[in-house]
């Protein structure tokens, strides 16, 4: 992954350093980033970075001028140029500001300082709302995390226009090799956690011998630190599920009566309380929740257990456990970062949890219906659909993420996806679905391209609502807009892939004719629209909402 | 303090342990430029608390003119 790093101030050291471990973009000089960024026939567009760090160091850029109106000024101005040389294909991460001057060391106003801060950081949330390739890069949490003193050099800045230490420009290092590498790992999902000693200390189901540990002193309170990181990872769209040994009363009983528990049952999607093998019990998990082992972290204190799963599943990672409880929630926030973290999270991450929850409401409504078709009714289905230009993250992600209800596996890229919205002769179908148990999102994707002939080029569904006979509704919205345009016929594709097989039969069993001898990737399909067959579905107000 | 200081210079400069010894002038070293310079002087504060004035560190070409600088 090719990267740059710009800023108003010399980093070349910072550079250097990173050019050791991956390419990265050296400049000539330094301290020129608008004009680097906006010459379109500068180095750096020649090299093709797919990332930007845009460092910005504030005093600098204000020039010292503190008085409000002229550093609005000067903010508004650095936006305007830089919002103009904005690339779609490009990532940048441009980073916040923390104003640092030998001068605010006389009299400090912090008042003030947070007043010129957030010009910037507000300025920077606008460009952000604009742009959904621009992130923030969080140069004012390592700053306020060293410490002024530990960031600033005068020698530095004197010997070089290099503001900072040699411990900052390795920090600003390593931030910035993290954010890279969020970018080339593929984050994990599931969250999986032990009771005894890893979300307490002690065992459930002792109380009268000894109560848990988890209160707000001491080491009981490094067990609710943990617990709230965990809260907060859960919210960043990440899984959680229990996986331990006890007697199911016990746990439950300190998880809905524990005046100190920070993580309640329904923060949980699902929970393993038993005294089956971890491993079986994992196995059982990724089943229930359609997810790969090679997106779990396992988390337990206890090594004999790590040893087993790693053993049994290689593919879930177990992460070490640190030496002593007071350790546990940095040893978390570690392994969320390491893992978890991800350059951006969509509403639909946030919402995680609740569908996991709700899917597995829907599977105990199936078994207890007495038809298939009573059982689609009960849930009160509702296809909505969204407009792709509102949506266009969850649309790429939804398009390059499914698997098996994906008839020709294409990928597109956010640049692409935009290109393809403003084309007229293609025509993107995207819908919410939800039902009694809740919203399930945004999950299905697709594309018809209107050339000679009408075509669908691209066909995607999340696969937690496959089986829902959703597909023949979408079908009769898109065949409903071929007509439309005056097509007779519409064709679709199914290209074979390892892992749609789901969806071998979907053209068919939608009525679909097979087209023989034609050379392509895939097999080719299709229904003339004077004659499309009747399919049945089940869904509020009779059809799809616009 | 001087063993210190060599190995200062290797590690801010990233070179092999050995590359530096008390006879190398900065000519010899490709890492060892103006930039260089600069993150190593600056780290000598930092981590050996040597004060270099910055007059004299644009003056510095050797290992043996830190050394005299520095008076160690």
């Amino acid at each position: 992954m090719k990267a740059a790093v710009l800023s108003n101030v010399n980093l070349n050291s910072v550079i250097r350093g990173l050019g050791k471990k991956i390419e990265v973009f050296e400049s000539e000089g330094y301290g020129n980033e608008l004009g680097v960024l906006l010459d379109e026939h500068s180095g750096l567009y020649k090299f093709q970075p797919e990332l930007i760090f845009v460092i910005a160091e504030y005093m600098e850029l204000l020039g010292h001028n503190l008085r409000t109106e002229q550093a609005a000024a000067a903010v508004d101005s650095w936006f305007g140029a830089f919002e103009s040389s904005i690339h779609k294909d490009i990532t940048y991460y441009v980073s916040d500001v923390y104003l640092y001057g030998l001068e605010l060391l006389v009299d400090r106003d912090e008042q003030n300082k947070v007043h010129l801060e957030n010009l910037w950081q507000e300025r920077l949330a606008a460009c952000r709302e604009k742009f959904n390739n621009v992130l923030v890069f969080p140069l004012r949490a390592i700053i306020e995390h060293m410490g002024e003193g530990q960031v600033y050099s005068s020698k530095f800045w004197y010997m070089g226009k290099i503001p900072y230490s040699t411990n900052m420009q390795k920090a600003l290092q390593k931030e910035i090799l993290h954010k890279i590498e969020l970018f080339r790992r593929p984050a994990k999902k599931v969250l999986l956690l032990d009771l005894d000693n890893t979300l307490w200390g002690g065992l459930a189901g002792e109380h009268d011998k000894s109560p848990v540990q988890l209160s707000e002193d001491g080491v009981g309170m490094a067990y609710k630190n943990l617990q709230r990181v965990i809260k907060r990872i859960k919210e960043q769209g990440i899984v959680l599920g229990l996986v331990s040994k006890n007697n199911p009363e016990d746990a439950l009983s300190i998880i809905n009566n524990h005046a100190h528990m920070v993580l309640h049952a329904e923060d949980f999607a699902i929970m393993k309380l038993n005294w089956t093998a971890k491993h079986e019990n994992i196995m059982t998990i990724a089943q229930e929740l359609n997810l790969g082992l090679d997106s779990m972290v396992f988390f337990d204190d206890n090594p004999a257990e790590r040893q087993l799963v790693q053993e049994m599943l290689p593919q879930v990672v177990t992460p070490d456990f640190p030496a002593n409880a007071e350790q546990l929630p940095e040893a978390m926030i570690a392994i969320y970062q390491q893992y978890f973290e991800k350059p951006y999270v969509t509403v639909e991450d946030r919402q995680k949890t609740a569908q996991y929850q709700a899917n597995q409401k829907r599977d105990e409504l199936r078994q207890s219906a007495l038809s298939f078709e009573d059982y689609l009714k009960n849930l009160q289905i509702k296809l909505i659909r969204v407009e792709a230009a509102k949506n266009i993250e969850r649309l790429v992600q939804l398009v390059n993420k499914t698997n098996q209800f994906n008839l020709t596996t294409m990928r597109f890229t956010l640049n692409e996806m935009e290109k393809m919205l403003e084309d007229k002769n293609k025509e993107i179908f995207l819908y919410q679905v939800t039902d009694c148990f809740g919203d399930n999102g945004i999950v299905s994707a697709s594309v018809v391209d209107y050339g000679e002939d009408a075509r669908i080029i691209e066909f995607a569904m999340s696969c937690r609502v496959m089986g829902r006979r959703i597909e023949n509704a979408i079908i009769e919205n898109m065949e409903q807009a071929a007509r439309k345009r005056g097509y007779e016929r519409l064709l679709g594709e199914y290209i074979p892939t390892e892992k749609n097989k789901p969806v071998a039969d979907l053209y068919s069993a939608l009525g679909y004719k097979k087209l023989e001898n034609i050379t392509a990737k895939g097999e080719i399909y299709e229904v003339s629209l004077s004659d499309t067959p009747k399919r049945s579905y089940e869904l509020e107000n009779g059809g799809i909402m616009l | 303090m001087r063993e210190k200081v060599i190995l200062l210079i290797e590690e801010i400069l990233e070179l092999e342990p050995g590359t530096i010894t008390e006879d190398t002038v900065a000519e010899d070293i490709a890492e060892w430029d103006s930039l260089g310079q600069i993150m190593v002087i600056g780290a000598l504060e930092e981590k050996l608390g040597l004060n270099i004035s910055l007059e004299q560190a644009l003056q510095i070409k050797s290992v043996k003119d830190i050394f005299t600088l520095a008076d160690i």
